[in-house]
């Protein structure tokens, strides 16, 4: 039976424990990282593989427009807290966007 | 442009071989979701899956999907 190989992403939840020694709660949410070890046992067949797809390529639309948007407001603000909670942002916003895409593109299927 | 749908044979042939979603899945190696979505219409698969169900149905790709035109 084919596995799925984004579980190897739920590794990434470990960057969550750097919370813990710096005291910075921030870290806390790489922990959501964790949730791709759930889709572990799911085999990888057409449709799930279609379906990260699509919902890939609409975050890496919403990340684009996202930076486009960043970079223009870097250049204006001119201040490194501003490019901070830009690239904080746009990490949240695509997550979000893939998440969302591929759970409705799960559920309604693809005509 | 005319948009070509399948439709399929699956659950009626699915009911003659005693057969459960998740049973089926398994035969062809994919989730009870697809062959769900399959059935129900809402996904168009690729030729080699619908080779494969066709197999585990004993059943000819054309007695298992028909060609919806519209």
């Amino acid at each position: 039976m084919k596995k799925n190989k984004l579980k190897y992403m739920g590794l990434l939840g470990l960057f969550g424990l750097i919370g813990l020694f710096t005291g910075n709660y921030g870290f806390f949410g790489f922990f959501g990282f964790f949730g791709f070890f759930g889709i572990s046992s799911q085999t990888n067949d057409e449709l799930l593989k279609k379906n990260l797809a699509r919902a890939g390529f609409n975050a890496f639309i919403v990340s684009n427009i996202a930076l486009v948007l960043s970079i223009v407001g870097i250049t204006l603000t001119e201040t490194i807290e501003f490019a901070a909670v830009m690239i904080a942002a746009i990490f949240v916003i695509q997550l979000f966007v893939f998440i969302i895409s591929f759970n409705y593109y799960e559920k309604r299927g693809d005509v | 442009m005319e948009k070509i749908t399948f439709k399929s044979r699956i659950k009626e042939l699915r009911a003659r071989y005693d057969l459960t979603q998740e049973e089926l899945a398994n035969k062809v190696d994919v989730r009870r979701e697809t062959i769900g979505h399959i059935e129900n219409n809402k996904y168009n698969l690729s030729l080699i899956l619908a080779y494969k169900i066709s197999r585990a149905l004993n059943s000819t790709i054309e007695e298992v999907f028909i060609f919806d035109e519209q």
